[in-house]
């Protein structure tokens, strides 16, 4: 027993280590402590009691880390020391995850020039992954360890959204392996139901108490949003062009980790978005693979507009989903129709219902030509924007004291925010599918992830930040 | 803050802090008190019971001290880890005892109401 004993305790003290450092530091002796006691005494009692003690422990540790966790993470909320300006040197750690991107992006140009490859292993799902990249996924993790141990202060945000795609990536070989037969459906669901709502609930939890984190884990999430319209392109630029958009999204990332909150902060991050999809745009538009113009044509001022257009609409309500979502909310209230903005958002939801039903029928090869399923995920998502239209005309069409500018943005928001669903549907409705492995070239292989679950993506991102937005207005007891 | 303002407590937080009424406590001595008051029925794990009484320090409820504070030196413990025991603030006994009277009031009204075959 006393063998045993000493093996559980040091058990436990291992399992401490998933509780919030500041947690750690406080009750973990004590913790340990009280374990011991505890497991000491059941001994005395028989072996029922013991496998009480182990199953009350077991069962009880993931409820007591998530509101550990919330607790960190409310602290940090109301922490005054999140609307601090942080000096230069730590603001420029926010942007330094990004410059590494960029100098891997500027590595591939440069072996590209110099008709060099850059060594790649091959994964057991068949897919090619350049080594340097597996280093910078390591790197990134052991980033985040150390910024898991500082407390996570401000910079590390940047890194939230980069290790989440990285462990989802890890993750894939191992589902293959697991999965065996099955690994296509477990990898659908993977990237099409988890990944996004794990991610969706990770931007929740951080949207809800920093705006300026939120805005952080966003940016590298959109450049990789972004890296899917780069297919066909020729390497040399689409090297290029990524250098630049992850330079920029550094500076930009520096900037707003330096500021904390505020709308010039929202705006930059904006900026870098409609900048980067530009570039994008115009790199795939003029610039296609000399291997590919066989059968991708260079394209002409119109393409590049839809190109880059339409997935700005889509990426951008990542990064302004949650405020025009609060826009709406303020109106509702100032209406008294506070359902009719629930009820918005509940319409909203279908959308996303209907959108991940599509892809996943599409993925799981229900689209030909045109079924049953996917036709009635597509009309699902139809509805659920109608509802929104009508609660968001319910909500608008009401006399208050508004200025006339405040009505306009109040309408746009609105208009923003059906269109961003619609532009994601509707491609698929006429047949577009969207491609599985678009991205096989330098580092965008980290995104790997199916447009369709991108797409769904940035509306979970919207709905859930909203939420979050909409609750801390309530909090505030904002007019 | 008016204690009576208070949302009723959970039945742990109720039964920690009931635990605590007596005297200062530590950890284990918290545990083990808290099933015996709820005759077994409410098994606090080691993370919930830390969870909830760093929530209480946090509230202001209770403090932390060390067990040297409260106990003569020939009692304390010599294992050289968790020597800390938590007391009742005045502010959390102000809580308990709203907390107490709020369940009294609603026993009585229970009562007023000839409800004595639910209690």
């Amino acid at each position: 027993v006393r063998f045993l004993t000493a093996c559980l305790e040091r058990l436990y003290a291992v399992m401490l280590w998933l509780y919030p450092p500041r947690f750690r530091r406080e009750f973990g002796l004590e913790m340990r402590g009280v374990f011991a006691q505890r497991w000491k005494d059941a001994a005395r009692r028989g072996n029922g009691t013991l496998l009480r003690v182990v199953w009350s422990e077991l069962r009880d540790t993931p409820a007591s880390l998530y509101r550990a966790y919330r607790a960190e993470l409310q602290e940090a909320g109301m922490d005054k020391s999140t609307q601090m300006v942080l000096p230069w040197k730590q603001a420029a750690l926010a942007g330094l995850p990004l410059v590494l991107l960029g100098i891997l992006a500027g590595m591939q140009l440069l072996a590209g020039l110099l008709g060099a490859t850059l060594p790649m292993v091959q994964m057991n799902t068949g897919a090619f992954i350049g080594v340097i990249d597996i280093i910078l996924g390591i790197i990134i993790l052991v980033w985040l360890g150390a910024a898991w141990k500082a407390g996570w202060p401000r910079w590390s945000a940047s890194l939230y959204g980069l290790g989440f795609v990285v462990i989802l990536l890890a993750l894939t070989p191992v589902i293959f392996l697991l999965a065996g037969k099955s690994s296509n459906m477990a990898l659908v669901l993977q990237m099409y139901l988890a990944g996004p709502v794990v991610l969706a609930l990770v931007l929740f939890l951080v949207a809800r108490h920093e705006p300026a984190r939120a805005l952080l884990t966003a940016l590298p999430i959109v450049l990789l949003l972004w890296n899917i319209i780069l297919e066909f392109t020729a390497p040399g630029a689409r090297a290029l062009v990524g250098v630049a958009a992850w330079l920029l999204a550094a500076l930009a990332a520096a900037w707003i980790a330096r500021g904390g909150t505020g709308r010039t902060s929202a705006l930059l991050a904006l900026g870098v978005t409609a900048l980067t999809g530009l570039l994008f745009a115009t790199a795939r538009t003029y610039f296609i693979n000399p291997k590919d113009k066989p059968y991708v044509q260079v394209g002409n001022l119109a393409e590049l507009a839809e190109r880059w257009l339409l997935p700005l609409m889509a990426i951008s309500a990542v990064m302004v989903g949650p405020a025009l979502l609060r826009v709406l909310h303020n109106a509702a209230q100032a209406a008294k129709r506070k359902w009719a903005f629930r009820l918005g958002l509940a319409g909203l939801l279908l959308e996303l219902a209907g959108t991940l039903g599509a892809h996943l029928a599409i993925q799981l090869g229900e689209f030909r030509p045109y079924p049953w399923v996917t036709e009635a995920a597509v009309w699902l998502s139809y509805l659920g924007g109608a509802l929104f239209v009508v609660c968001a005309v319910l909500i608008l069409t009401v006399k208050t004291e508004r200025s006339r500018q405040m009505q306009a943005n109040q309408w746009l928001a609105a208009a923003i925010l059906f269109l961003m669903p619609v532009a994601i549907t509707l491609p698929m409705a006429h047949g577009f599918l969207p491609g599985t492995r678009a991205l096989p070239y330098g580092l965008t292989w980290l995104i790997g992830l199916p447009v369709g679950a991108l797409m769904a993506l940035a509306v979970a991102w919207a709905l859930v930040g909203g939420w979050a937005l909409y609750w801390q207005a309530q909090a505030e007891g904002a007019p | 803050m008016d204690p009576t303002q208070q949302n009723p407590l959970t039945e742990a937080t109720f039964y920690i802090m009931l635990s605590l009424h007596t005297g200062p406590q530590h950890g284990y001595a918290i545990l083990k008190d808290v099933q015996a008051l709820s005759e077994n029925r409410v098994l606090l794990s080691t993370g919930t019971l830390y969870g909830a009484l760093k929530r209480l320090l946090d509230q202001g409820w209770i403090e932390r001290l060390d067990e040297s504070q409260v106990t003569p030196p020939n009692e304390a413990r010599v294992d050289g880890r968790g020597q800390k025991v938590y007391e009742l603030t005045e502010q959390g006994r102000r809580i308990l005892t709203a907390e107490v009277a709020r369940l009294d009031h609603l026993l009585r009204k229970a009562r007023l109401r000839g409800a004595e075959e639910l209690l």
